[in-house]
């Protein structure tokens, strides 16, 4: 019943939101704040009862299948990060969202995604996860296109498209489970599916995963990305990369570890995962856009994140250090990335501005938004004491024992492309961050100090005391989940330490490495200096687009020519007579020769042999009385163009019709 | 006892219908009320019928063993009477409204009235030639609606219509003699006639069966027998929504399914291979009725080429021929009918008010009309198969049905069929919320929702369509009745 409640406060509260909203704007700006914390509170009171062991709800009859709700320790990490972002966020909200339109709108759909959320993370059954899932898709597709704009709706189009393409291929793959097994809960499919043939369970496997890795941006279905977190307001750009994309790769987690134990779909998982960190990672240095290059960022550490999914359903048995890295990864990711995310809107708030050809250097007199955004980008690039540090280190670890347990070819590929892509995250924060924060342009050098207020200031400082937090007490956070994972199947020898010689080494090289990325390749290659006037070049802009250059002229092509093909079936009936009129018209052209002996009306020649005109009126002057052949051939001819061809040429089509059937048969 | 139970809903919207086309009988302010009363207690009546009657053969009139008018009352003929009888009273409220637009009242509501009298003749008819009759009848009642406004055009597209309909009965009438050589009956049984599976002439049996399915689909719009359903979006809109989106588009489904499960029964469907031969042109109707729709600007085409790809999920069903996938076509039957309604409503509504027609004229409308618009995104959502609506159900059940008939390309057809259906529904409520509208002369907080006697029609079968997808198991179950009776 507790998580019922916990589903319900922000279902409910969104109306009650937007009802106050018409009231008194203050008034629902303080409700959102309350609601939030005492969901929060509401959350904290469920920790005792999730330590015992699953808190179970089951609400039957609901869309006939049941409402079930379970939240294990996984879950409740899951949606407490979700609380947490949502309320820090909400905060920001009311400062960031002061000249806006249709703010009642936005906090609507904001609160609604919320319950959403929770419900993707606390289904057990499958039909009310995808439920959730769209009905999620379609409030967080009310926020990216907030601002009404060209752009936005573009970015809308892009991402409800992949969306509900990616929603129909996991109900495809939800349908096939349901055929075999004949059960939705996802514990009782887990075991039922096993059983059943490897090709089936992979088909199963690869939709699910299809379905959820669109909103986990994982290649190739990540092109909407780039759009939609750019066109959203940055608080919404904020949860949808800190929490939307977790529930993708929750999603992911669920049906390639949980639902099928295949090594198929995990290596290819983890392929594309690693295609994931390096496009990302690559795509993100060469932006110029300062909320695009955190995207792909986003796109980047989705890919990290992805490939810890493939880690454990391959290591089965001894995923325990696999598993928490994940989790991890993703809560670690979600407060940097939502921190950085604020840092970046307080420059946008002030300055309407993203490109950063025209903001660079905006920030070097910012002391405090300095020291905020490099603990944001301290925690993305995993520097030991912040807490991107010991998610990496511990993915690194599982990298590690992979190679040591499997395939050591396919694992030192993969360990090199995790070093490749750390490299690049180094790179590309750096990138960000001297450009905002340390250049010198003349431009903002006279304009004073903006004042941060304090709505604005709060969430970002509480964010960026999580990240030194997490960086520093790791194992809070960690000995939980522990427990948890060793029930579940996912053991582990022992915790390796995180502040050894070795992890720090190896975090102070890929530093370097970045430095020095950053130095050959963006420093030279993307940035060009004119007389103190710096220009950001990207040169990625002309390159193949598998948005713009493979999915759209595809689509564009087979509806073009789809609808050429069904126009014609549409009115074949039409077609198909005039065809056979025209047929007629010719015989009578031939016969008119001999028609012009017998004296007849040639007003009615001309009319019955004018090509165009196939409206026949009915106030010809047929009325004749002839005894002749020809005539009663042109006489039958005109009253089949009456309302008895369509008649008869219906007919005669369907008689066709079926000795055709029949011929085929 | 039985005999007037089954009888009165039929005699009484007929005989009142009658009353309602004499001005000397009913005067013009009468009208509305009578028909009002005459929807309601109809409704009374199909309930206590469908509760209380047996399912004796009643016989009206009888010639010989082929010419035998005769009712008989089963699970499958109480959901669509109920079906049509609780989507009448509806429809009637908003045409209340609605048709002061139109104008031509009187006669507009006598063949309505009149057409609730053979549809719900249809649905307790006992034999295939009472049904024959009724459908006949339907096309009939349904003519004068089509050519309601009276113009040219109009009556060149009534002229269409009339055409492929009594094409179709042609067709019809030849498949029911051929079958009648081979049975002798044409009574309904559950499963199919005794004896047909073991008949040695299968080709006479395909012939009449396809002959008979070609007819019949003419109604329910399959494709390639679909141009009608379009051109006869020239109606009022009452007349689309509640004929062309249900009335006589289903009965064309009805008659479809008791033929196959009533006469010859999904096994010796299945023997003769007429599945086979008709699927395609199912999958035809699915994909192409969507494409089309997508190309189409004028909001009611759309949704008229919409509704052929609906009613290609429905003919699919039938012709999977399992359980499951009967169970989701008739759950398709009733929720495509209460979504479809909803949406013509909602068109309706913007025609009303605004005499807009188009998909471009609409930007920024949503702004101006959200509890209309509001309706129909839920509704079209629900067409979309988007949980937890109605619609997600059927195609739940319809998916299946797919699977178990042991094809998964049919339900790929299913979800790709939904994946267009969104790329043709969402870029209109897109359209009316998210983009501001071009004429800038008008004032942004008129509002310009429907009075409440259109209104209120939409909230309810936006209720409906909720209720239903959050709880379908009475419906469900219900229909199971039916499915088990004919497998």
């Amino acid at each position: 019943m507790s998580i019922l409640v916990l589903l319900l406060i922000p279902f409910i509260g969104a109306f009650i939101s937007l009802y106050l909203g018409t009231v008194k704007e203050w008034l629902r700006d303080v409700f959102n704040m309350i609601l939030t914390l005492f969901m929060l509170v509401w959350i904290g009171a469920l920790y005792p009862d999730v330590i015992k062991g699953p808190v179970e709800y089951y609400l039957p009859n609901v869309m006939g299948t049941g409402l079930y709700l379970k939240v294990e320790m996984l879950q409740f990490y899951l949606i407490a990060l979700t609380a947490v972002i949502w309320s820090v966020v909400m905060l920001y909200s009311t400062f960031y969202l002061t000249k806006h339109r249709n703010r009642n709108r936005y906090y609507f759909c904001y609160l609604l995604t919320c319950s959403f959320t929770f419900g993707i993370f606390m289904s057990e059954n499958l039909l009310n996860l995808f439920t959730f899932f769209e009905a999620m898709t379609f409030s967080s597709y009310i926020l990216i296109i907030h601002d009404e704009d060209d752009f936005s709706h573009q970015a809308g189009l892009s991402y409800l498209a992949m969306a509900i393409t990616g929603g129909l291929v996991m109900l495809m793959g939800i349908l096939v489970a349901f055929d075999y097994t004949n059960t939705l809960l996802i514990s009782e499919v887990a075991v039922k599916i096993k059983t059943l043939d490897i090709g089936i369970q992979r088909l199963i496997g690869g939709l699910i995963v299809f379905g959820f890795g669109v909103k986990s941006s994982m290649f190739p279905l990540h092109t909407w990305l780039s759009k939609a977190y750019v066109a959203a307001p940055t608080p919404a750009t904020a949860v949808i990369s800190g929490v939307l994309l977790k529930t993708g790769l929750y999603g992911m987690f669920v049906a390639s570890t949980v639902l099928i134990a295949d090594p198929m779909i995990s290596y290819a998982v983890i392929v594309l995962g690693s295609i994931n960190m390096l496009l990302g990672g690559f795509l993100a240095m060469n932006q110029r856009n300062v909320k695009r290059i955190i995207a792909y960022s986003s796109m980047s550490q989705a890919g990290f994140m992805i490939v810890g999914i493939g880690l454990i359903g391959l290591l089965k048995d001894q995923s325990g250090i696999a598993f928490i890295a994940t989790v991890l990864f993703m809560l670690n990711h979600a407060v940097a990335k939502v921190l950085l995310f604020l840092v970046i809107g307080v420059i946008v708030y002030w300055i309407k501005e993203l490109s950063l050809t025209h903001i660079w250097g905006f920030g070097r007199k910012q002391t405090f938004l300095k020291i905020l955004f490099l603990i944001g980008v301290l925690g993305t690039i995993g520097f030991p004491g912040f807490n991107g540090f010991t998610s990496k280190t511990l993915l690194h670890e599982a990298i590690i024992e992979a190679r040591e347990g499997l395939n050591s070819n396919f694992f030192m590929a993969l360990e090199s492309c995790y070093y490749l892509a750390s490299t690049m995250t180094v790179a590309y924060m750096l990138k960000i961050y001297i450009a905002l924060f340390v250049s010198k342009n003349k431009v903002f050098e006279s304009r004073p100090k903006k004042e941060l207020s304090f709505k604005g200031t709060l969430p970002v400082v509480l964010l960026s005391m999580a990240v030194v937090a997490i960086g520093l007490f790791p194992e809070k956070l960690i000995t939980p989940l522990l427990a948890y994972a060793k029930s579940n199947g996912h053991a582990l020898h022992e915790m390796p330490h995180f502040y050894t010689m070795e992890t720090i080494g190896s975090s102070m090289a890929i530093l370097f490495a970045g430095m020095v990325l950053y130095v050959v390749y963006i420093r030279t290659l993307l940035v060009r200096e004119e007389d103190g006037e710096r220009v950001y070049l990207n040169h990625t802009l002309n390159w193949f687009s598998i948005e713009d250059d493979l999915y759209k002229p595809v689509l564009n092509f087979s509806f073009k020519w789809f609808t050429k093909i069904f126009d014609f079936v549409d009115s074949w009936m039409l077609k198909v007579t005039i065809t056979v009129k025209y047929f007629y018209v010719y015989i009578i052209n031939i016969d008119s020769q001999l028609l012009k002996k017998l004296e007849w009306d040639r007003r009615i020649i001309d009319q019955s042999t004018n090509l165009e005109n196939y409206e026949i009126h009915d106030d010809l002057t047929l009325q004749k009385k002839t005894h002749n052949l020809k005539e009663s051939f042109v006489r039958f001819y005109f009253n089949v163009s009456s309302i008895n061809y369509t008649v008869l040429f219906v007919a005669s089509v369907l008689v066709l019709l079926m000795i055709i059937l029949f011929l085929v048969r | 006892m039985d005999f007037i139970l089954l009888l009165a809903p039929i005699l009484l919207p007929l005989i009142g219908s009658l009353c309602i086309a004499s001005p000397k009988i009913m005067p013009e302010k009468w009208v509305k009320p009578a028909v009002a009363i005459m929807v309601f207690t109809n409704l009374g009546l199909v309930t206590a019928a469908n509760l209380y009657a047996g399912g004796e053969f009643l016989h009206l009139f009888r010639v010989n063993q082929f010419i035998d008018i005769f009712l008989k009352l089963d699970q499958f003929g109480r959901l669509f009477s109920y079906m049509a009888s609780v989507l009448w009273v509806i429809a009637s409220f908003y045409s209340f409204e609605y048709m002061k637009h139109e104008g031509r009242e009187r006669r507009f509501f006598t063949f309505y009235i009149m057409t609730l009298s053979m549809i719900i003749g249809l649905s307790y008819s006992g034999n295939l030639l009472t049904l024959y009759f009724f459908y006949e009848l339907i096309t009939l009642t349904t003519f004068p609606l089509v050519i309601h406004l009276n113009t040219e055009v109009a009556l060149q597209i009534g002229r269409k219509y009339i055409t492929y309909s009594f094409v179709g009965a042609a067709f019809v009438m030849i498949g029911m003699v051929l079958l009648y050589s081979a049975t002798g009956s044409t009574k309904f049984y559950g499963g199919g006639i005794d004896g047909l599976l073991n008949y040695p002439n299968e080709q006479l049996l395909l012939f009449s069966y396809l002959s008979m399915f070609i007819g019949f689909g003419v109604k329910a719009a399959v494709v390639p027998l679909h141009a009608w359903l379009p051109a006869s979006m020239i109606a009022p809109t009452p007349v689309s929504a509640l004929l062309h989106a249900v009335a006589v588009v289903k009965s064309g489904i009805f008659a479809l399914t008791r033929i196959t499960y009533y006469i010859y029964g999904s096994e010796v469907v299945k023997a003769v291979h007429a599945d086979q031969i008709l699927i395609p042109f199912a999958i035809l109707s699915i994909v192409m009725g969507s494409l089309i729709a997508m190309s189409q600007y004028h909001l009611k085409r759309r949704l008229a080429y919409s509704t052929i790809a609906q009613l290609g999920y429905i003919t699919l069903g039938i012709l999977m021929l399992n359980p499951y996938a009967l169970l989701g076509a008739l759950l398709h039957m009733i929720n495509h009918a209460v979504i479809k309604i909803n949406l013509f409503f909602g068109v309706g509504a913007i025609t009303y008010m605004t005499e807009k027609k188009y998909v471009r004229q609409i930007g920024g409308l949503g702004k101006k009309m959200p509890m209309t618009f509001i309706c129909f995104s839920i509704a079209a959502i629900s067409l979309i198969g988007i949980p937890p609506t109605n619609g997600f159900v059927s195609k739940w059940f319809l998916g299946l049905g797919a699977l178990k008939s042991g094809n998964i390309g049919y339900a790929m057809i299913l979800l790709f069929g939904a994946l267009l259906t969104a790329s043709y529904l969402l870029p209109i409520i897109v359209m009316a919320f998210f983009t501001n509208s071009k004429d800038k002369v008008t004032v942004d907080d008129v509002q310009l929702d429907p009075p409440k006697m259109m209104m209120i029609p939409i909230f309810i079968l936006t209720g409906m369509t909720v209720l239903l997808g959050l709880y379908p198991n009475p419906v469900i179950e219900f229909i199971q009745v039916i499915v088990t009776e004919v497998f």
